[in-house]
């Protein structure tokens, strides 16, 4: 009997076709700007989630404890064969060792405080911005070098291929001094990166600063983006290691924490407003429709169809309304996701959005779960608030024959 | 012979503002299996309560109906639109067809609901759309037929699924002279062929006086009732 009803609802939306059309091109509308917001939200989260860790602030990373309260030279640990063991064990995984210690840079002109990274370039490729942004020369150079950005270079005067002076505490004490090229230039959209990180190879870092096999960081990209599984990979390596500090970026970056799930949160309050100015669209054009065929379930009831019956009739209806809109809705965004590709860069915002620490690539993410909660909520708010004005209609004692 | 339909003592009033109106006022009537009976009289006699209260589309204040010895005002509202489903056929005067089915849809619509199956139903309406005139209008809707072929419509959907009884408001009321003679004709037939009992509200005299039994209500009491006379 269920497919009988399904086809008579089916045909009652085709008797007042434009009411039906305003209604699907309504719902349409409404379902796919929800999808578009948390879709666009979720891309932004994401696309600053990879800015970030493209900052060298991976998903997981391992210090010594002090380190990150105390950026120092001498708090480094031991890139022991058990520590690399364990990662080469760990499946799915980027690694890159690193130095980092502040320093000061000199050049014939001006001097600035800067931050060294000392680098591995083979495992730093793809892992952070250095690989992308690279404005002239090279940073995979064996030879001792420095690969700089380029408003440091513009503070300093200097440019490729002339020498520079570092300066830096030294592990056991005292100063470190080193003279070297310029190797590359990076340009980088935040420029309190391009004005204070410098990179050196790792090697020619360790000798330098005298700390040997010693790293201050292993940056860890793995391949998922799943929060839970990148918690509980950090969790398992701090158990295996409780002499290091093993955090994730959410550990250490608490605000960015904070304002993705703010954002999140506010995603919602805008799709609830979305909603309800759907269901006051839904309601007026349901309570008009109801109220017309008032005559029609009245001849229903007289002819032996129960009021429950007739209640799942315009259930259906709504049903079969929302089904065609969500379907368009979907449909609409696949279709811009696909136009959209791999998204837009937003150039001219991108050194606004890096200082706040946020991604400048516009682009939708398809995150099917999101789109589920957002589908589950519309549909069933949409059921809820038809099932009044329909069981108004359908009340026994407005159903009267003929 | 138990009788189809026994009306005891039936009362109905309304209220129009601090008014009341005795619609149906202390009516008694019985009533075999396969009579044809007319109900007529002036408007506001109590005509449509009568056949409404009958149909158990409104309760009585007062008195019993028995149909096929069982009391209707006892039932709850399920009960009474199952017993509405199953045991009573209805004609009204606007044929209220539902416009988004065809005329075999139309007929097969009520059985479908009875929980018959698809194929049945198609078969059974088709055989009764044939009898009431309208073989090869199966697949036409509502409005591409005329009044007359629709009021036959509602006739086919009333009897399809054979009740027990089957109550037509006026069904000639929107109906030209040449089209409500023949559908009376067809109702008559029908009610022979089929045994069937109807009760047809009307006020016209061609269609009161067709029937054998004549009932005739004024101000909610039974003024006259032919068959009883003749009894008498």
């Amino acid at each position: 009997m269920s497919v009988r009803l399904s086809t008579f609802a089916w045909r009652n939306l085709w008797r007042n076709a434009r009411r039906t059309l305003v209604l699907i091109s309504v719902f349409t509308l409404g379902i796919f700007t929800m999808l578009l917001i948390q879709s666009f939200l979720q891309g932004w989260m994401k696309s600053t989630f990879e800015t970030t860790y493209k900052n060298l602030a991976e998903p997981i990373q391992i210090h010594h404890p002090d380190y990150i309260d105390e950026p120092e030279v001498e708090h480094f640990f031991d890139f022991n064969a058990r520590l690399k063991q364990q990662l080469e064990n760990t499946p799915n995984i980027q690694v890159a060792p690193r130095i980092r210690v502040n320093a000061t840079m000199q050049s014939e002109y001006d001097s600035v405080s800067v931050m060294i990274v000392g680098f591995n370039p083979e495992a730093e490729k793809g892992l952070s911005f250095l690989s992308e942004s690279m404005l002239a020369g090279d940073y995979q150079r064996e030879a001792p070098g420095l690969v700089i950005g380029e408003k440091l270079a513009k503070r300093l005067t200097t440019q490729l291929d002339r020498r520079v002076v570092l300066m830096a505490q030294k592990n056991g004490g005292g100063l470190a001094e080193i003279g070297l090229p310029i190797q590359g230039l990076y340009k980088h959209a935040d420029p309190r990166i391009e004005e204070s990180l410098v990179f050196m190879p790792i090697d020619t870092a360790a000798n330098w600063l005298n700390i040997k096999q010693g790293l201050h960081e292993i940056g860890m990209v793995p391949a998922t983006d799943n929060k839970l599984e990148i918690q509980a990979l950090s969790a398992e390596l701090q158990a295996a290691f409780p002499d290091l500090s093993v955090q994730t970026i959410w550990q250490r970056q608490p605000i960015l924490e904070a304002t993705l799930e703010l954002s999140e949160n506010m995603i919602w309050i805008w799709l609830g407003f979305v909603l309800l100015l759907m269901m006051l669209g839904m309601l007026n054009t349901l309570m008009m429709s109801l109220y017309e065929r008032q005559q029609e379930f009245n001849l229903l009831y007289s002819l032996g169809i129960k009021p429950l019956r007739l209640r799942l009739l315009v259930v259906y209806e709504v049903g079969l309304i929302l089904l065609v809109s969500t379907l368009l809705a979907i449909l609409f965004m696949l279709g811009l996701v696909a136009w959209i590709g791999d998204g837009i860069e937003l150039q001219r915002f991108a050194e606004g959005a890096a200082q706040f620490g946020m991604g400048s690539k516009l682009y939708l993410l398809i995150d099917l779960p999101k789109w589920t909660e957002v589908l589950i909520a519309t549909l069933s708010t949409t059921i809820v608030f038809s099932l009044w004005p329909i069981w108004r209609a359908t009340r026994h004692n407005r159903l009267q024959a003929r | 012979m138990q009788p189809i339909l026994e009306i005891q003592q039936l009362c109905k009033h309304y209220h129009d503002g601090d008014k009341l109106i005795q619609a149906v006022d202390n009516v008694s009537l019985t009533i075999e299996k396969g009579e044809f009976i007319s109900l007529y009289g002036p408007s506001g006699s109590g005509k449509t309560t009568l056949l409404n209260l009958i149909g158990g589309l409104e309760r009585p204040d007062n008195g019993d109906i028995l149909l096929n010895g069982q009391s209707t005002p006892k039932l709850n509202t399920d009960q009474l639109t199952d017993l509405r489903l199953n045991k009573i056929g209805f004609i009204f005067q606007s044929y209220n067809l539902i416009p988004v089915f065809n005329a075999l849809e139309n007929v097969a619509f009520i059985m479908q609901m009875q929980g018959q199956d698809k194929a049945s139903t198609l078969e059974r309406a088709r055989e009764v759309l044939k009898a009431v005139g309208l073989e090869g209008l199966e697949n036409r809707r509502p409005a591409h037929l005329s009044g007359g072929q629709q009021q036959r419509v509602a006739i086919a959907r009333a009897i399809a699924a054979k009740p027990s009884l089957v109550l037509a408001d006026e069904p000639t009321a929107n109906l030209d002279s040449q089209n409500s003679r023949a559908l009376i004709e067809l109702l008559k037939q029908l009610n022979e062929e089929l045994n069937m009992t109807f009760i047809i509200t009307s006020h016209d005299p061609e269609v009161i006086h067709f029937a054998p039994r004549q009932i005739q209500l004024r101000d909610g009491q039974v003024v006259s009732d032919d068959l009883a006379k003749d009894k008498n």
